[in-house]
């Protein structure tokens, strides 16, 4: 038992370091976080102006603005998470296979990812309250379905994205494996997110906060168990 | 598995199950008052009542041959073995064949009863998004040329999609209303329409289709494997 608790902290501490090393170098390679600003930048201010020129921005309907935040969220997310995989040299693969294991190599992956998506998509959200307004009467359910569904898609398509670069695709490769798998989340995450739109929460709102945390859960569990056997060329 | 799938006994018992099934199933009238055998007659089916026993025993098969072909991927992730991999998409394949004729029968029946060949209805959904599934696990297999590299990659995909799909199959009916039996206050299918003769025939159908299903994909594992075989005789 003391054992197996060591092994547990020796795991959580391998990990903590990987995630520090990982952060350190996403920050410190600028051009990848600034290429993923500016796809934000760049594709909210496409939605602004495609509605701007239509007229209807002025009285923008709740659901129009959420179906465009998830799309943004959602190819950002895909982006992001593949573009931490595809930078990867052949080099350096060969020094992560002599440092740690996979299973601390995926489980900082999904971390990383986590925390670049999430700060991707706050950012998006915040664009998207300046210059769209804001549709929310419960502004902390938006917040919360924000962060619970841009989670899960960074965790499918950590996945997801691992198993793409490794095949040599590009990330459409990654695009057509993952959407058909983030679909059941969208679904229950758009349900979320437009009760934030409501004055008061749906009865429904417990259990489907749980099913999109159970959403989370899957992928998470699934890839620190199937990445160890894909690891390796 | 392998050897259970060249056994004659149950490719001739599905046979003879369908071959009772499918004369029977457009034979026997619907219920008119008269004694004797006869289908339920109901309002809004009428006699496309006779699709039970074509379209709900596709979806059983298709999930049976998905269940195989997981299976088959699990262990493929133990030992790398090129049959297994072999057999993992065989029967995908074969599970996709039988998702769209699935579906064909489906909105055969939906434009006579519900009026319109698709709705947004969950069971439609979640039909849809497992054909998406598994296209793009083929389209994955054939974006990579190296064998070992294929199959380790395609089988972790298909243990990842497949225990995707099922939970969402669970979890998508409470979300909406559907207007299937059983869910979104219609009557299940135990509650009205199968009475005992239905049933008598509603089991074998299903065991025959899935017993047909076994036997397409065996054929079609065996051809697979044939070509590859002849392949690397060539080369």
């Amino acid at each position: 038992m003391q054992n197996r608790y060591l092994c547990f902290m020796k795991f959580g501490w391998q990990v903590l370091n990987f995630v520090w090393l990982e952060l350190k170098l996403e920050f410190r390679l600028k051009y990848a976080i600034a290429g993923l600003l500016m796809f934000v930048l760049s594709t909210v201010y496409l939605v602004y102006f495609s509605l701007e020129y239509q007229g209807v921005r002025g009285d923008l309907l709740p659901t129009i603005w959420s179906i465009f935040f998830w799309l943004i969220v959602l190819f950002t997310t895909v982006n992001a998470t593949f573009q931490s995989f595809s930078k990867l040299t052949q080099g350096k693969m060969l020094l992560y296979y002599t440092l740690v294991s996979p299973q601390v190599f995926i489980a900082a992956k999904l971390i990383v990812n986590a925390l670049v998506s999430l700060i991707l998509s706050l950012l998006t959200g915040l664009i998207f309250i300046f210059i769209l307004g804001n549709p929310s009467q419960q502004f902390g359910v938006l917040l919360l379905s924000l962060c619970i569904g841009t989670m899960g898609y960074s965790l499918l398509f950590t996945y997801i994205s691992a198993i793409a670069s490794k095949s040599g695709g590009n990330s459409s490769l990654a695009v057509v494996l993952g959407f058909p798998l983030a679909l059941p989340l969208l679904s229950i995450i758009v349900k979320l997110f437009g009760e934030s739109f409501n004055p008061s929460l749906s009865l429904n709102f417990d259990n489907n906060l749980w099913i999109a945390l159970g959403f989370n859960f899957i992928p998470l569990l699934l890839a620190l168990i199937l990445f160890p056997y894909i690891w390796r060329d | 598995m392998e050897r259970f799938l060249k056994r004659f006994w149950w490719k001739i018992i599905g046979i003879g199950l369908l071959m009772f099934v499918i004369v029977s199933g457009l034979w026997i009238p619907l219920y008119q008052g008269a004694e004797g055998l006869s289908f339920p007659n109901l309002p809004i089916l009428n006699e496309s009542i006779r699709n039970l026993l074509f379209h709900v025993p596709m979806w059983f098969s298709m999930v049976f041959l998905l269940l195989l072909s997981f299976i088959y991927s699990i262990s493929y992730l133990g030992t790398p073995d090129r049959m297994r991999d072999n057999y993992a998409v065989g029967f995908a394949q074969v599970g996709v064949l039988f998702g769209a004729l699935g579906i064909f029968t489906g909105m055969v029946w939906a434009k006579s009863t519900w009026g319109a060949f698709w709705t947004n209805d969950p069971k439609l959904n979640g039909a849809a998004i497992g054909m998406l599934i598994y296209f793009a696990y083929l389209i994955l297999r054939s974006s990579v040329e190296d064998e070992m590299k294929r199959g380790k990659l395609a089988a972790s995909y298909n243990i990842f999609a497949f225990i995707m799909y099922i939970a969402f199959i669970f979890v998508i009916p409470r979300l909406t209303d559907s207007l299937h039996p059983g869910n979104g206050g219609n009557p299940a299918f135990s509650s009205y329409d199968l009475d005992n003769t239905l049933r008598m025939f509603f089991y074998p159908a299903t065991l025959g289709w899935i017993a047909l299903s076994m036997w397409i994909s065996s054929i079609w594992i065996r051809y697979n494997f044939l070509t590859q075989e002849y392949e690397e005789y060539e080369d």
